[in-house]
């Protein structure tokens, strides 16, 4: 079941929509938790790819945060749908260190910035900053 | 671009265009020149000619008179009459002359010139025609001899006729021939004067282009020079740059090929002897595995792509840091770590497909930041590693513990036995790895993450071995010294623990007993003895040690805290006393929550509240902090229950939180303003606020306000805060009494 939570704008209207797409439930509440500080719009979180591309019809994320190993269908082939389906989307990988060949396989379909795992929240809040201003 | 390079030379331009117009006009000027030249040579041969003409007839006549007396004196005619024709066909010539002249000049279409040469040519033709009759008349018969002497014969006497009649014509019409003539010559004086003049300007203007040219020249030539010592100096720098400059700096083409120009270091660095036009990637092939070598090839790639963002893919650079191993001189190997960053040269014109790499060397950084965290892991690996084991369930612990002592006791038989064989070294390899991997398993389970952490750097180090192609036995050397230190710390814990369980273990004060207020030091004289460390608190123990017995029992969670408050204030060389009350009349419902928020509540008092000793004392306070915790039944409203946590420490400070929910992004300038204190306070509790750089320094240390205040609220509780700057910090958290349905939901 993918979860979906509409949020109220909190002052001016936010222009980000972020949809989070991690199979931990504690990364996927971490990454929430984060949104509010950058004014991004938490539209929704998926636990795996194929949940995310169902998802991504409906909520027409801007942002995504993505993890690259997942059940049921890899983070690699996700981003390249999404792309597919949106070429202005911008994607955060998220990966251990060790594994930045994938995650550079991952900006070659079109993810637009890596985060390392284990992160903290300010890496995080600086790498979403990072996206958006991108 | 191709606007911008020509755009970017108009100078260029303006000299070659201002050269062409110079060398140009020089040219007209010289054609126009040599035409005048050429017109006033045919004037004046014309004039030449018209002033020999006019001396013509009085010759002739000179001659006509000559041969009329030669006539009288019956003399020999024939050299004169020769004479008369020379200069007949003379004046004809000359006449044919300037009029050829006259076309040359410039005048053959002045209607004055042409009268004046048709006038004198007329005048001349009729004197022509007698003077050819004459000639044809010859010199022979002219004379008959008589007996008085030679006389004229008819002959003689038709040419006397001729002579007479010439000599008649000629004084008719020559005055007028030579009028025509001094006519004609004044006009081509005149055209002579003319050209003369416009052949003067033309070699004045020809001078003028002459020397602007040359000027232009001189000035070009001067700013070329200026230009060409400004290319040398600039070449000079950054040859100086290059030579000067610590980092490698060197340009990498699509075909991956290093470019010509590169800093001296990148030689040095890379220890190449002449990078230029090598192939970067055989380059870095001995320096990285081969999956980092894939990686580092795709990384590349990725930087020609024109969607890529370069400060965003910055951090998925395989290369931002590499061990690399070099053979040194004494034919050992040196180990450096390596930090190369690319980035892509978006340059005009055809060079774009370039990459700028910058390689340094960030050894000393690499373990001066190594020698840092282990610093700070051993400063703070007892507190830290005491808040662990506060969290982790007893019987789990224990559980967790022999089975981590039975793995690592297998893993150092492994490694000890005998076997030198490959096979043997290999199999002892992935034995040893089977075993910590799965250790490092359950203790991250147990969020034992310093324990964790241990066991991932020795899985690293077996990781590397395992990639080898032949193994020896004194490879395993840093792997023994490694385990060694993980047993160590293994020892540690088990005391600890044995610590912890001892404090788990004594029983709770009875239910319903008068709170008493519990005193912190009192026991610390037994948590020290046990540590074997020096006590913070020496001094005052005994009278305490004495009043109290030891063997009266406690509330567990009290123990708890006092020994975190011991293990925290000692790791961060505070002196600090903790009262507690009413703890032990925590519901049963609420005995996790309260434990979590306890915890939480009195390490954030002693690492951000409670200041050091000796600044303490400079403000006058007492050297050693207070931290109180009391638990009540609210005495005004019956259905609260009431936790205070409230330190002497210095307060929260306004203008600090301000700052920090600022550079967070939490509010913005305009909200900042607005903000009274009351408001601020309450930014502390938004998530993010207080956890992000605890996280980030003390990796695994829990968790922050954030989560006290949503572990509260989830107990339908709510928390505030009251602060005096410089003298405390109490932070109130009431608690529903009928909390079954959130106790029961969160349980």
């Amino acid at each position: 079941m993918a979860l979906t939570r509409k949020k109220e704008a909190p002052h001016e209207a936010p222009t980000h929509r972020l949809m989070v797409v991690d199979d931990s439930n504690v990364i996927r509440r971490r990454i929430e938790r984060v949104h509010d500080l950058l004014g991004i719009e938490f539209v929704g979180a998926a636990r795996n790819g194929r949940e995310a591309l169902e998802l991504y019809e409906k909520l027409q994320p801007t942002l995504v945060t993505m993890d690259l190993t997942m059940p049921e269908m890899d983070g690699n082939e996700c981003v390249a749908r999404l792309v597919e389906r949106d070429p202005n989307i911008r994607i955060l990988v998220i990966s251990a260190l060790a594994d930045k060949l994938t995650a550079i396989d991952a900006i070659e379909k079109g993810a637009s910035g890596f985060l390392c795992k284990p992160f903290t929240d300010r890496q995080l809040n600086e790498a979403l900053r990072k996206l958006i201003e991108s | 671009m191709k606007a911008r390079s020509l755009a970017a030379h108009p100078t260029q331009w303006l000299q070659i265009v201002a050269t062409t117009a110079c060398a140009a006009a020089l040219t007209v000027l010289l054609v126009v020149g040599m035409q005048r030249a050429d017109e006033l040579q045919a004037a004046s041969v014309a004039l030449k000619q018209a002033s020999e003409l006019t001396e013509q007839p009085q010759t002739i006549r000179t001659e006509l008179t000559l041969i009329q007396r030669e006539l009288e004196s019956t003399a020999y005619l024939g050299d004169s009459l020769r004479t008369v024709a020379a200069l007949r066909a003379g004046s004809d010539q000359s006449f044919q002359v300037i009029q050829n002249s006259l076309r040359s000049a410039g005048l053959g279409d002045n209607p004055d010139a042409a009268a004046a040469l048709t006038s004198a040519r007329s005048r001349w033709k009729s004197l022509d025609q007698e003077l050819r009759q004459l000639d044809e008349l010859g010199s022979n018969g002219l004379y008959v001899d008589t007996p008085s002497g030679s006389e004229l014969s008819a002959t003689g006497r038709r040419v006397k006729a001729a002579v007479d009649h010439a000599l008649a014509t000629q004084t008719r019409n020559m005055s007028a021939m030579s009028q025509a003539l001094s006519q004609l010559g004044a006009l081509v004086q005149a055209n002579l004067d003319n050209s003369g003049h416009s052949l003067q300007a033309v070699l004045v203007g020809g001078s003028c282009v002459a020397i602007l040219l040359l000027a232009l020249m001189l000035y070009y030539a001067w700013r070329w020079r200026l230009s060409a010592m400004a290319a040398t100096a600039a070449e000079r720098q950054v040859t100086n740059i290059l030579a000067t400059v610590r980092e490698g700096l060197f340009l990498v083409g699509r075909d991956l090929r290093i470019g010509e120009i590169c800093s001296d270091s990148v030689r040095h660095l890379l220890r190449l002897e002449s990078p230029a036009g090598r192939n970067f990637r055989d380059v870095l092939q001995p320096l990285v595995d081969e999956k980092t070598l894939a990686a580092a090839m795709k990384f590349l790639g990725l930087l020609w792509k024109e969607k890529v963002h370069e400060d965003l893919i910055e951090s998925v650079n395989p290369l931002s840091q590499i061990e690399a191993s070099f053979s040194n001189t004494r034919g050992g190997t040196e180990v450096r770590y390596l930090a190369f960053s690319f980035r892509r040269v978006r340059a005009v014109g055809a060079s774009d497909d370039t990459v700028l790499g910058v390689v340094s060397d960030i050894t000393d950084r690499v373990l001066l930041a190594r020698e840092l965290e282990q610093l700070r892991a051993d400063s703070g690996s007892q507190a830290t590693l005491l808040l662990q084991l506060l969290q982790v369930d007893r019987d789990q612990l224990q559980l967790f513990i022999s089975s981590a002592d039975a793995a690592l006791r297998k893993s150092n038989a492994m490694l000890t036995a005998p076997g030198i064989e490959q096979q043997d070294l290999k199999n002892k390899l992935n034995g040893v790895f089977r075993e910590l991997h799965a250790l490092k398993g359950e203790a991250a389970a147990l969020a034992l993450s310093s324990l964790a952490q241990r066991i991932h750097a020795i899985e690293d180090m077996l990781q590397s071995l395992r990639a080898r192609t032949s193994l020896s036995g004194n490879d395993f050397v840093p792997v023994v010294v490694k385990l060694d230190e993980l047993i160590n710390h293994m020892m540690q814990i088990q005391t600890l623990q044995q610590r912890v369980s001892t404090v788990r273990g004594s029983r709770p004060a009875p239910a319903g007993a008068p709170s008493t207020e519990v005193d912190a030091e009192s026991d610390s004289h037994r948590i020290t003895t046990v540590l074997g460390s020096s006590a913070l608190l020496e001094s005052e123990q005994e009278e305490d040690v004495a009043a109290e017995p030891k063997s009266r029992a406690r509330d567990p969670l009290v123990e708890a805290l006092r020994l975190l408050s011991q293990e925290t204030a000692a790791a961060l060389a505070r002196v600090v006393r903790l009262h507690t009350t009413g703890l032990e009349l925590v519901p049963p419902y609420y005995a996790a929550p309260i434990k979590a928020v306890c915890i939480q509540m009195l390490r954030n008092a002693i690492v951000h509240g409670i200041e050091p000793a000796e600044e303490r004392r400079r403000l006058g306070k007492p050297a050693e902090g207070t931290v109180r915790i009391s638990f009540t039944e609210d005495s005004g409203d019956t259905d609260t229950y009431r936790l205070t946590i409230e330190d002497d420490g210095h307060g929260l400070s306004y203008e600090h939180i301000i700052d920090k929910a600022l550079r967070l992004g939490l509010i913005n300038p305009s909200q900042a303003a607005a903000l009274d204190r009351a408001s601020a306070y309450r930014l502390i509790f938004l998530p993010g606020f207080s956890t992000i750089e605890e996280i980030s320094e003390h990796a695994g240390r829990g968790v922050g306000l954030d989560a006290v205040s949503t572990l509260v609220r989830e107990y339908g509780g709510r928390i505030s805060v009251s602060t005096a700057t410089g003298r405390y910090t109490r932070f109130r958290i009431s608690l529903p009494r009928s909390a079954s349905i959130a106790a029961s939901s969160a349980a």
